[in-house]
Formats: structure tokens, C-alpha cells, sequence
């Protein structure tokens, strides 16, 4: 693209039409974004600048933010289960979308979250940890600016490949998609917990296929239980790093949405749904 | 923080998430009816929903295919390299082939380079009686279809191989599972389903192709309640059977079996679906008396609604394990200058029959194995004429030992004079090509009592060689005069399908490993290739870039290694395995009358 564009160059030397001009622009903007500098990693991960590459684009504007909170434990008892909090309420812009990896895992990326009517103040969910790495959470704001967020975590590793709890248990189709679910009526917001039973295979233990939870969406649903574009306040994809039997919990500012509709999706095509809130 | 009230376009969700332009077309229904006369794809199992097996194609013949080469092999890769049944399909330059343990993937036909791979991820308690084989996938629109072990349904976007939809068929706890392909009919997905050996009651189920939504489903033991569905309600649409105990003592038909493990056929002359159906449960049958319909039979039924319109059954108050499930398939011919549209099918009970496929009557029968000893006979409406003594003795008779009845010798075997493994028929001769076994076991029967996911039998059995020097048979058989034109002989049971050509050939595969060739008229072998494992798949072969091409599974397994009994011993040292092989005439060789056409 940026090649195409620079090859067109001496053409809008010539004339100076509508095009040009839109021409010129995208030019300008692929040629100024080339310009910023990735700034250093604190952690010094030797993927920092890879995994930006690989999820942001390798002309993506990134700085970092301590406008986002990152929270992860210092050293991760269980290597499977990694609790994860990115609180982003006082984060300053518009969020655009949000992308979390780890990046020393396997398969690093770890969700990518598309706010629609509303984006979330609080996002939470359990990871998985191959060795000690650093994880990210880099927002998008309206200017297209990658703001990241990082922590480290330490761990005794082996959380992707490790076979799941629930392969050995002879009865987990039966449990599939069981879940328990709450929601928080809180001053300031709203809070959505919920919990599903899903192996959440990561494709990575011998003989056990790929089995995992890739779509949510959260709806605002009220009372009418329609689950549509109109409802929709967001959307995410999860990807091999996320945990088995996930407990995810997002907060929303306190509005008129008193009943919330989460709807689960993983990569064999089995669908879960699950209402929150008052009935 | 500002609250973003917008509603934004769709943004690519994840950085992993690639939406691929659609490049192939959308299949329809005519073109799956079309499927046999156009090479250049193969859209359903049976290379035809009739069934036939039999390519037009006649660039590869009896002249040339001692130069048929191999072109590229495609490894299922694993460690789950169990029998491989399955046929492949072809479209759009793109192989859809299954294999065991509920796996499929998207091949390039030209390279053999994997497009991409779906594993189901089947639960522990899956209850597959007989291997975790597949059978193969359907396509419709811009979907490919498959069964799984642990009976659902899956839609697959085959230009990505993601899911579109999954649907519980029925539950696999109590034995129920999916082997066989589906089909597509008129835009329903079409499926059986297992578990006879489990007292399931069998079901035939359809599908909205798009949607997924249910559509009908018909069981098939006399008593039990089919349904339609409207707007996701289910609307009672009258009992199989009209009602129960016509045929079946006091609660026996709950748990009837009669699963159609195999599949059908669907004859476009008759706008019918062609369905087979397993044993009745238990396989004591002393414990039924009656005929225990509509077990142990062929159906036809309306692919609208599922309606059965008529029934011919195969063996009444069965008692064998002789399944009545054994692909139907539809076909012509003149009579005192009529067509008689006819449908032909050999039983597991040793039986080859001819019926009319419009109303089920019964045609013709004979013999395709070389001795039958639980019947002497067909009578003119088709029914067996039993032999006194041929049927295991009562558990609960007079002869009955230690609660056992009476051990009988029985031949074919329950694993019968043919099996699943499909039998083709030649337009060009008319003759139809059966891969049959002769065997024997000695059976008895005992008392048994149903048990939700258990096995429910009441029989014993070993199954024993006939002959010394060979188990399998692959025959030409004459539909008209019942004659065996030619034979040949095989030291382990032939396991896999057939295929005919108009170039002259008949092709099939070995539990030795061997794809092999015939000449249609004489029997005499062509041609032969040791693909490293037992091939119990079914070969096809269709059109690419102007050359023909053959493919077949490679992969020892199914029922032989598990319930073989004596023969066991002629398979022991069969090693599996899990590839797709494809062969074409080098370019060079014998091509030049292709690129003339």
C-alpha cells in the first residue's frame, strides 16, 4: 500500500485534483504514521516490537499510558488461571478497540474487544501463562493512537500446553456451557460476572483437538430480550491464551440498562446464551 | 472517561480473524441432482444421490489404467489413525474428505495441500459399536455437512471451515452416534443415525440446510411419533406404523433399534429418500416375537415431511444381526418395452433383492453368497422362507442351558454376505459389482434387559472363515437372472466400496492395501497400488483440468479388527493408517483422446 502510494507520488505534482487530494492525504498519513518511533519497552520483552507489528500493524501509532490499569499477580500461582484487569475509566479518549496479548505465549494473543454502543470500564478474565512474560492491553483511541498498557508476569510456566482439568473429567459434555452469572448494580456502574464451564482446549495438548470460546457479545437488552445491532455494546474474540471454565466481568456505566444478554460462542459452533440482571 | 455513543461499523474483531473472499460458487439442488452426469465434481456420496457409483467417464479404460500413478497423497496426520470409510467430495478444485474420529478437511485436488481442518471434539463417552469411522460429507450452497460420533450435525463454511451451525441430532449417552454422510435434498441436510446395539429407537432427521432449524423427523419403529416443525415447534405428524404392538409384544418397540446407520439414497423419479434399517434391539429374538417393523428394512420416505410411503423388509422377527441397512440404489431397464424403475440391494442376510422402487414391490431375489443357512428361499412377495433350526434356540425353551439357548451355525455372518462397504452399478453393462465376505459364526441367544448406554444383545457369537484361502468376494452380479458373471477372490473381507466406469473398470480397495482395477466384463485384474494400509474407503473419480482423476481413503479399520472373531487372526497384522491417495494417467500417457474432446 505504502509503496502504490509513493509510486503515485509524482503524479500529484501534475494536477491537483479532488483525488490527488484524497490521494495526498492517505499518502500523508501513511507516511507521517511510518515516522513515529516505537518507544522503548520498560519490560524489555524481546516482542515488544513483533507482537505490535502482528496485532496493531506495523505502521501503528503507539505510546504508552498510565491512563489504563493492568493488573496481574507478580507471579502466577497457577499457571492456567492468570487473573487479568484492565480498568480503563480514566482513560481520556474514545476507545476505538481494545487488543490484549501475552507475549510469550504461543499463540500471544489473548482477546481483542470491539466496543458498539458503549465500551467498558472494567474488563476481566483468567489467562494462560506458557513462562514468565509480559502482558499487554493496547487501546485505540479516535486519533487511532495504540495506547499500551504492560505488566509482567512471573510463573513457573506450561499453562497452554498442559492438558485441561476438565479432559479428565469423563462427564464435562455434560456440564458444557453451564454457567453461573451476576449482575451488580453499583453507584457508579454496572457490574456483569459470569462463569461457563468450557475446556477451552487450546489445541496445543496431544490428541485433543481445538475446543475454545472465540465470540462474545455483550447486549443491552432491558426487557425486550432482542438481541441485535441496536442492543449490542460490544464484541470480543478470544483466542488459545484465554483459560479454561472462564469467568469474565465487565463494568459498564450506570445508565437505564437494568438486564444484560451475554452471548458465547466457541469454535465448533455451539452457542450459549445467558441473561443478567433484573427479570 | 467519554462514553462513546456511536454505532460502529464492523472493524475486523481480531487481528486473527481473516475474512476470506468468497471465490467458489454456491451449490444447488439441481446441481446435486446433475451429480453423476457432470465429472468435473462429485457432490454427493454414492457419486449420484441414486447411488450408483458409476462414473461416464472413459479417458481412463481398460487400455490404460496399468499407467495410473499416483499424483499426490494427503496424510489425516494424528495419532488417531483408525478405519477410514470415507468417500471424498470434489468442487470447485477442492477435495472434502472425513476421517476417523469426526475429523474433515479441505484439500487442494490439484497439490494435495490442506486447506483447512476441522476436529469435533468429542466427548469420552462416545459409543461407537463398531470403529469411529465417517463415511463422509454433503454440500449445498456455500456449506459442507458431516455427522459426528457424538450424533450432531455440523455445518462448515467450506471456504474457511468454520462452523455455521451445530445441532444435537440426538444423544449420544444412549448410544446414539453419526457415521454415515448425509445428503442434501431440496435444501434439507438428511441424516441417520446409529445405535441399534444400544436399544436406541432409530431416527431419521432433517435439517434446514441454511439455518440449521429442524425440519422432521421420522423414527422408524413402529409406535413412535414422527414430527415436523413449524417455526421451531414440533407438530405431531403421525405414529410409524400407525400405532404400536401391530408387530412388536407389549414394551419391546421402546427401545426397537432399527437405527439407519448407514445413510440412503434419494431417487428423483419417485421424489423418494431410499433409507435402510439396522437390526431390531435386542438381537435376541425371542424376545419380539412379531416381523418388529420397520427394523431390518428399506424405506421409502417423502423428503418434505418424512413420511414413510412404503417399507420392504429385508428379515422379519430378524435375529441374526442381519441389518436391513444396505445402500438401495435406483436403476432402469426395459421390460417387455417398458421401463421398470427399479431399485437393487444386497443384504446383509445374503439376499441380493430387485424391487420396484415406485411402490416397494417386490421384483426378484437370489442368493450373492455362495450358501445361505437360516433361510432356503425368497416367496413371491419377497419374504424369506426360514429354515427350521436356523435361528439360535429360545433362552427360555425346553434345549436351554445355563440360561443359554440352543448355539446354531449360521451363514453369512452377522457381519453378512455384505456390509456397509457400498456395491456399484454399470449403466454400460448392467451389471452391479458386490465387495461380499463369506463367512459363518455359530450364535446363541440369552436373556438381556434394556439399560440406558449399555449394550442390549442377548447373543453370543464367533464368527469363523468358510474357506481356506480366502474371506472377501468381490462379484458381478446380473440383476435380471441372478447369475455371478465373474468373481474374485480376496484372503482378508473386502471392507470397502466399489466404483464403475464407462471406461470399462471396476475399482476397490483391500484390507491389504490395495487400490485395485477390473476389467467390468471378465473380472480380470488391471491394475494395483499399495497405498501402506488396509483400504476400506470408497474410490471415486471425477475431472480436472482435463485429465481424470481417481482417489480412495487409505486406513485399516472398522468392524473386521473388533468383531472378526476367527478371522481376526487373517487381519492381525494390518497396521492402520490415515491418507487420501489420488492417481491420474502420467500427461504424457493416453491423455491425447481428453484433450480431443
Amino acid at each position: 500500500m505504502l509503496s502504490w502510494n509513493l509510486i503515485m507520488y509524482p503524479s500529484i505534482h501534475k494536477s491537483v485534483r479532488a483525488a490527488s487530494i484524497i490521494s495526498l492525504a492517505v499518502l500523508f498519513s501513511l507516511v507521517s504514521s511510518k515516522a513515529f518511533a516505537l518507544p522503548e519497552d520498560i519490560h524489555k520483552s524481546p516482542m515488544w516490537q513483533y507482537n505490535i507489528e502482528r496485532y496493531l500493524g506495523t505502521d501503528a501509532d503507539v505510546v504508552h499510558t498510565d491512563q489504563v490499569s493492568l493488573k496481574v499477580p507478580d507471579f502466577a500461582e497457577d499457571s492456567a488461571q492468570v487473573p487479568l484487569t484492565i480498568a480503563l475509566d480514566r482513560f481520556e479518549g474514545d476507545i476505538r478497540s481494545i487488543v490484549s496479548w501475552v507475549d510469550l505465549n504461543p499463540v500471544p494473543h489473548l482477546f481483542s474487544y470491539q466496543p458498539h454502543q458503549q465500551a467498558p470500564l472494567t474488563l476481566a478474565l483468567n489467562f494462560r501463562v506458557q513462562q514468565a512474560t509480559t502482558v499487554r492491553a493496547a487501546i485505540q483511541d479516535e486519533n487511532d493512537v495504540w495506547h499500551i498498557a504492560s505488566a509482567h508476569v512471573d510463573a513457573a510456566g506450561g499453562g497452554c500446553t498442559a492438558p485441561s482439568v476438565t479432559a479428565s473429567n469423563p462427564h464435562w459434555s455434560d456440564q458444557l456451557g453451564n454457567s453461573q452469572g451476576r449482575y451488580f448494580s453499583r453507584p457508579a456502574s454496572n457490574r456483569l460476572k459470569l462463569s461457563i464451564m468450557h475446556p477451552m482446549d487450546s489445541g496445543m495438548v496431544e490428541n485433543v483437538p481445538i475446543f475454545h470460546i472465540n465470540e462474545i457479545q455483550i447486549h443491552a437488552v432491558n426487557n425486550d430480550k432482542t438481541m441485535d445491532e441496536e442492543s449490542l455494546l460490544g464484541e470480543m474474540s478470544l483466542s488459545e491464551s484465554a483459560s479454561e471454565n472462564p469467568l469474565f466481568v465487565f463494568d459498564f456505566a450506570g445508565d437505564d440498562s437494568n438486564q444484560y444478554a451475554l452471548r458465547l460462542r466457541d469454535t465448533q459452533g455451539n452457542v450459549f446464551k445467558r441473561i443478567l440482571g433484573d427479570t | 472517561m467519554k462514553q462513546l455513543t456511536r454505532i460502529s461499523t464492523t472493524f475486523a474483531l481480531s487481528a486473527l480473524a481473516l475474512s476470506i473472499a468468497a471465490t467458489s460458487h454456491a451449490v444447488t439442488n439441481e446441481e446435486i441432482l446433475r451429480d453423476q452426469q457432470t465429472p468435473e465434481d462429485i457432490l454427493s456420496y454414492g457419486m449420484g444421490l441414486n447411488g450408483q457409483r458409476f462414473s461416464p467417464m472413459d479417458s481412463l479404460n481398460k487400455a490404460n489404467v496399468n499407467q495410473l500413478t499416483p499424483a499426490w497423497a494427503f496424510s489425516f496426520g494424528g495419532e488417531k489413525q483408525r478405519g477410514q470409510e470415507s468417500q471424498p467430495l470434489i468442487k470447485d478444485g477442492v477435495m472434502y474428505v472425513t476421517g476417523s474420529y469426526s475429523r474433515i478437511w479441505a484439500v487442494d485436488a490439484r497439490t494435495g495441500e490442506e486447506i483447512w481442518q476441522y476436529d469435533a471434539r468429542l466427548p469420552e463417552g462416545i459409543m461407537p459399536c463398531c470403529d469411529v469411522v465417517n463415511r463422509g460429507a454433503a454440500i449445498y450452497g456455500d456449506k459442507v455437512f458431516f455427522g459426528t460420533l457424538d450424533a450432531k450435525m455440523v455445518a462448515l463454511d467450506r471456504e474457511t471451515g468454520k462452523p455455521v451451525w451445530i445441532k444435537k441430532v440426538a444423544d449420544y449417552q444412549e448410544g446414539y452416534a453419526i457415521s454415515a454422510a448425509p445428503m442434501v435434498v431440496d435444501g434439507k441436510v438428511i441424516t441417520g443415525t446409529a445405535g441399534g446395539e444400544f436399544g436406541v429407537v432409530g431416527k431419521i432427521v432433517a435439517y434446514d440446510a441454511e439455518t440449521g432449524d429442524k425440519a422432521w423427523e421420522r423414527p422408524t419403529i413402529e409406535g413412535h411419533m414422527g414430527y415436523i416443525y413449524e417455526d421451531g415447534e414440533a407438530v405431531e405428524n403421525g405414529i410409524t406404523g400407525g400405532e404400536a404392538n401391530l408387530t412388536w409384544p407389549g414394551d419391546m418397540w421402546k427401545n426397537g433399534g432399527g437405527a439407519p446407520w448407514l445413510g440412503g439414497t434419494y431417487d428423483e423419479a419417485t421424489n423418494s429418500i431410499l433409507m435402510g434399517t439396522g437390526n431390531p434391539a435386542p438381537w435376541n429374538s425371542h424376545l419380539r416375537p412379531g416381523d418388529n417393523l420397520f427394523a431390518a428394512s428399506r424405506l421409502a420416505l417423502n423428503p418434505d415431511d418424512g413420511t414413510i410411503k412404503w417399507h420392504f423388509q429385508t428379515t422379519p422377527n430378524e435375529g441374526w444381526d442381519f441389518d436391513g441397512v444396505n445402500e438401495l440404489i435406483s436403476f432402469e431397464y426395459e421390460e417387455d418395452g417398458e421401463t421398470v424403475h427399479a431399485a437393487a440391494t444386497a443384504d446383509r442376510n445374503g439376499f441380493f433383492y430387485v424391487l420396484n422402487r415406485e411402490n416397494g414391490d417386490f421384483i426378484r431375489g437370489f442368493p450373492f453368497v455362495d450358501k445361505i443357512t437360516w433361510a432356503s428361499g425368497l416367496n413371491d412377495d419377497g419374504s424369506p422362507i426360514f429354515t427350521e433350526g436356523g435361528r439360535p434356540g429360545n433362552p427360555f425353551g425346553d434345549d436351554a442351558e445355563d440360561g443359554k439357548g440352543e448355539t446354531v451355525f449360521a451363514q453369512p455372518s452377522f457381519l453378512g454376505g455384505k456390509n456397509w462397504q457400498p456395491m456399484a452399478y454399470s449403466q454400460n453393462t448392467g451389471l452391479f459389482y458386490v465387495p461380499s465376505n463369506e463367512w459363518s459364526m455359530d450364535i446363541w441367544n440369552e436373556d438381556v434387559t434394556y439399560k440406558k448406554g449399555a449394550a442390549f444383545l442377548g447373543a453370543g457369537f464367533t464368527i469363523k472363515p468358510v474357506n481356506d484361502d480366502y474371506v472377501g468376494v468381490l462379484r458381478a452380479m446380473d440383476p435380471h437372472t441372478g447369475e455371478e458373471v465373474w468373481r474374485h477372490e480376496n484372503p482378508a473381507p473386502l471392507w470397502g466400496g466399489v466404483l464403475t466406469t464407462a471406461g470399462g473398470l471396476v475399482f476397490t480397495g483391500t484390507p491389504e492395501g490395495y487400490l485395485k482395477a477390473f476389467d467390468d466384463e471378465t473380472g480380470e485384474e488391471l491394475w494395483r497400488f499399495n497405498t501402506g494400509s488396509g483400504v476400506v474407503g470408497n474410490p471415486v473419480t471425477w475431472e480436472m483440468d482435463g485429465e481424470q482423476y481417481v482417489s480412495v481413503a487409505s486406513g485399516w479399520g472398522g468392524a473386521v479388527p473388533l468383531w472378526g472373531g476367527e478371522v481376526g487372526q487373517i487381519v492381525k497384522d494390518f497396521n492402520q493408517g490415515g491418507m487420501v491417495w489420488t492417481f491420474k494417467l502420467p500427461s504424457s500417457a493416453g491423455n491425447a483422446d481428453v484433450a480431443s474432446r
